[in-house]
């Protein structure tokens, strides 16, 4: 159980400009919210470039763990959520990676490292809202 | 001593700082027994101590100081007296000269009243002068003085020049007096004429005796000057012999002065570096004092310190271990209602079902076994509730009647099983209508009868309900229940409302149980601010009587108990369900029960596959496990009733948890649950609750959208900015700058779709409609999100590629009417 006061770090990774104003705006709100309630730190990042943001991750900031990632799938340079997802993984064993698509789930196998999936429909960023609150609740609890 | 004590305290202190908290008190237990108060009491008592002492031997050192100071201030006695005689005699020598010169005798007043008093003078100088023999003869000395002066002062008198010449002078007046009264004679005798024309008679006097007179007058005058200079000499010889002895004397009283100056400056010094001392004294012992009681007072706060923290740690370990007691009691509680709950939900489907005599007595066995376990389950529950103060009262309106009556049917079988008479009575003076707790009160009753009939065998029970005292609004309700089963040994009476115990551990093995139900009753009463009491006798039987303070009821406030149909209504056929649950058997129960009424059962594995279903699928009701891996039951309700706007009208929600309905109603109606069923659950119990749920709601039919409650906020149908406002919170330049990249996004997109088509990239084609579709649908640009899905779909599958162009140009005509509203939207935000 963290201790009040634990920072948790929010990534958000979504290529396009409006969804991903979307999508941070409407964290940030839970954000606050979820920083009221239980006494913690949230930080947000939010990024629309997937090479900077794999930069981000392999910085190494994210070792502490309190991850919560929401990728887009179809990020383009060829580069999907997927990887993005394998490699928060990969660093933050306990990360937990929503993965954000327009169509269904894509093709999941046992390689698949990320924990939901989201369709980007007028609803997904609420529950990207409830994923969150939902997995600070559990480390609170 | 005390200085040395409060030393050994302050070493004893300093040496306990070296050792850790636990090695002080081994190592100095003598210390452990002196509590602080005492410490810091003994160290305040002995500063005073030290505080008084000092004082006072600083005023006796200042008093001694200030006194030889208050000496010296004091004029020598004999000095003064040395002046005074010294200004007598100089007054005295004044006033001969004086007379000397004037010749009156009033000036010789002075002189004669201090040679009178002169004598007393040198004999109080003697006295003053003491012991001290060489100042006494000095004093002696200028006595013999002082009288040589007073002689030569009296001769000098005596010699006064003045008063010879005068005598003289009167001599010669009187005979000049003798002459001239003998011419005045014979003047009056001669007559008129003689004395015109006689002759002077004065130049008939003597001129040489005259002569001879005044030759005799300076020849005395001379000699008594002369003899007045012999005396003055004298005098003046005297005079500085007097005054010089008188300056010995007063040299010698100055040295001696000097001497005892200096001798008082060094007792002064003494007393002056004593007090110093006592001072230093002071200030060191005050200091360590100070330091004992700061470092005391230090050690004690640390410790203090350390305790709160070892408090804290405490408390937490102890809420963490509540917690984690609860947790485990919730986790056993769900786990085990959990296949509990199939194992008596599938016995009472296959009790539905045609079977065999043997079979049927084998699942009732089934059956009977998993309610004994519910019921043991509950029991553990509500125990460490009732030991946590967790559980609280209800106070409704209930009939006692009902609860006896159905204690009753629930033990007749048991009872007449052990060829036991069961039978109840109720007072007829007890109100029909009671508030309080019926559960509770209830379960009281189950827990004593079911002992009772558990223990009784060939014998009777008979449990009654009286009223006894109370007033218009309260009354006492006095629940005994009497058997005549084994009973319980006088010594062992006191012992039966304990936690886990029963009278004997060959009761345990003999009949079962947790040994809770009586402890259980005892805390349920005690709720309730009631007594207990229990009489036994050994192989006779038992009573316990409980006396439970009730208030009287209304009828009218009783809550109508909705008669529940039995039978499986025929409205429920054609119902549309969703059940969601993570545990395969739950969903394969509801699914069995539900499918046996005709409702159509979906089932989700986890909430966000419901929330998905519901998402595209309307339901009429929806049953919710609350403990699911990924998002919770509560926190999917909630998204259903707020972000999805799903009513409880248009689905209501039945929250099916293994925790009691008590623990978890607050939260499910919270989360806008509408019903709970608690696992294990009968399928009568399921009826119940589904009717319950959906109350008059319509069965079934997809309803259509009322035209009232489309969103105003819709622009003219081609786009609807509802999500975006609701995301907004009112923000309006949020919204603007959503609208903004909207199009500059999507205006973008567009260009590199015909990019891509132009150069006959497909993928990258399909990729790009495939971003542009969420702000779009987001936007509720409905006709550009079917024109860019169809976009993807013909270029991902590389199908009709012909008519891409076609739909590219349409999607970009559709994107400018958008623009054109949003623009229009954007200009009337300021």
């Amino acid at each position: 159980m963290p201790e009040m006061g634990k920072t948790f770090t929010v990534l958000v990774m979504e290529d396009n400009q409006y969804y991903n104003i979307l999508l941070t705006r409407t964290l940030l709100n839970t954000c606050s919210l979820i920083e009221e309630k239980f006494r913690c730190s949230v930080r947000l990042l939010s990024f629309t470039d997937p090479g900077e943001c794999l930069l981000k991750i392999r910085s190494g900031e994210f070792n502490k763990c309190n991850v919560v990632a929401f990728i887009d799938y179809y990020t383009g340079d060829e580069i999907n959520g997927e990887h993005i997802s394998k490699l928060i993984k990969k660093l933050c064993r306990d990360a937990f990676v929503v993965l954000l698509s327009q169509s269904g789930e894509p093709g999941r196998n046992k390689n698949c490292m990320h924990d939901s999936f989201v369709i980007k429909d007028p609803h997904a960023p609420a529950l990207c809202c409830l994923y969150l609150e939902q997995f600070i609740d559990n480390k609170f609890s | 001593m005390l200085l040395l004590y409060a030393a050994s305290i302050l070493s004893s202190s300093l040496t306990i700082n070296f050792h850790s908290f636990e090695d002080t008190y081994a190592l100095n237990p003598a210390m452990r027994k002196i509590p602080l108060q005492v410490k810091i009491g003994f160290l305040m008592f002995l500063a005073v101590l030290l505080l008084a002492a000092t004082g006072y031997l600083s005023y006796i050192n200042l008093s001694s100081v200030v006194s030889l100071i208050r000496v010296d201030t004091k004029p020598d006695q004999r000095l003064l007296s040395i002046r005074e005689i010294s200004k007598e005699l100089e007054k005295a020598e004044n006033s001969i000269r004086l007379y000397t010169l004037i010749n009156d005798t009033k000036v010789l007043k002075p002189f004669y009243s201090i040679i009178s008093n002169i004598d007393d003078k040198v004999n109080k100088l003697r006295e003053e002068c003491g012991d001290d023999t060489i100042m006494l003869q000095q004093v002696d000395t200028i006595s013999t003085l002082i009288e040589d002066n007073i002689v030569i002062w009296k001769q000098m008198l005596s010699l006064n020049p003045n008063r010879q010449v005068m005598e003289n002078l009167e001599g010669l007046s009187e005979m000049i007096d003798s002459v001239t009264v003998n011419n005045q004679k014979q003047e009056q005798e001669k007559g008129i004429l003689g004395r015109v024309f006689g002759r002077d008679r004065k130049i008939e006097l003597d001129e040489q005796e005259l002569r001879d007179n005044i030759s005799r007058i300076e020849q005395q005058d001379q000699e008594i000057k002369e003899k007045l200079l012999a005396r003055e000499k004298q005098l003046a010889v005297t005079g500085s012999e007097i005054r010089d002895r008188f300056y010995d004397l007063i040299s010698k009283m100055e040295s001696e002065v000097s001497v005892s100056i200096e001798g008082k400056a060094s007792n002064a010094g003494i007393l002056a570096a004593r007090f110093y001392r006592w001072l230093a004294m002071f200030a060191v012992s005050g200091a360590l004092l100070a330091i004992a009681v700061v470092f005391i007072t230090v050690r004690y706060v640390r410790k203090s310190d350390a305790y709160q923290i070892a408090l804290a740690k405490s408390r937490d370990e102890a809420e963490k271990l509540v917690r984690i007691k609860e947790m485990f009691m919730a986790n056993m509680s769900h786990e085990i209602r959990t296949p509990v709950t199939a194992i008596s939900g599938f016995t009472e489907q296959l009790l539905h079902e045609p079977l065999n005599e043997k079979s049927l007595s084998t699942l009732r066995v089934i059956k009977s076994s998993s309610d004994h376990l519910v019921a043991i389950i509950n029991d553990i529950l509500d125990f460490s509730k009732l030991q946590d103060g967790k559980m609280a009262l209800e106070q409704v309106n209930f009939r006692i009647k009902n609860i006896i009556e159905d204690v009753y049917v629930l033990f007749e079988r048991d009872a007449v099983k052990n060829r036991t008479e069961l039978s109840y009575s109720l007072d007829p003076r007890c109100p029909e209508v009671l508030v309080g707790d019926p559960y509770r009160l209830k379960q009281i009753l189950i827990n004593l009868v079911s002992n009772s009939v558990k223990f009784t065998k060939d014998g009777t029970i008979l449990y009654s309900v009286k009223c006894i005292s109370g007033d218009q609004d309260k009354t006492d309700l006095v629940i005994e229940v009497t058997d005549t089963g084994i009973g319980i040994e006088e010594s062992k009476l006191k012992y039966i409302f304990e936690d886990f115990t029963q009278a004997e551990m060959s009761i345990t093995r003999r009949y079962g149980g947790t040994g809770l139900g009586l402890s259980i009753v005892k805390k349920l009463v005690d709720l309730h601010n009631g007594s207990v009491e229990c009489k036994s006798i050994r192989n006779q039987g038992t009573r316990i009587t409980c006396i439970i303070p009730v208030k009287r009821g209304d009828e009218k406030n009783l809550v109508k108990e909705t008669e529940m149909p039995l039978r499986i209504p025929s409205a429920m056929a054609g119902l549309k369900v969703l059940v969601v649950d993570d545990e395969e058997y739950n969903r394969l129960l509801f699914k069995t029960i539900l499918e046996r009424w005709q409702v159509k059962c979906h089932v989700a594995v986890n909430g966000a596959e419901a929330i998905e279903m519901v998402k595209t699928e309307k339901f009429d009701l929806l049953f919710m496990d609350i403990r699911m891996p990924g998002i919770d039951g509560l926190k999917v309700t909630q998204f259903i009733r707020n972000e999805l706007k799903i009513s409880a009208k248009e689905m209501p929600v039945i929250c099916i948890t293994a925790a009691s309905e008590e623990d978890m109603k607050e939260k499910y109606t919270e989360s806008g649950m509408d019903e709970f069923l608690s696992k294990p659950f009968t399928e009568e119990k399921l009826l119940k609750v589904v009717i319950s749920a959906l109350g008059g709601k319509p069965m079934s039919g997809k309803e259509t959208k009322n035209p009232s409650d489309i969103d105003h906020s819709a622009v003219k149908e081609k786009i609807d900015l509802k999500n975006l406002y609701h995301i907004s919170g009112g923000d309006e330049q949020f919204v603007k700058q959503m609208l903004v990249t909207f199009i500059e996004t999507t205006e973008r997109g567009l260009t590199e779709i015909r990019e891509a088509f132009l150069s006959g990239h497909w993928q990258t084609l399909a990729d790009l409609s495939h971003k542009l579709l969420p702000p779009c649908r987001h936007l509720g640009a409905t006709e550009l999100s079917r024109l860019l899905s169809d976009i993807e779909h013909k270029a991902g599958g590389r199908t009709d590629i012909g008519k891409l162009e076609g739909l590219i140009q349409r999607a970009e005509a559709e994107f400018g009417n958008i623009s054109s509203l949003i623009s229009e939207h954007i200009k009337k935000i300021t």
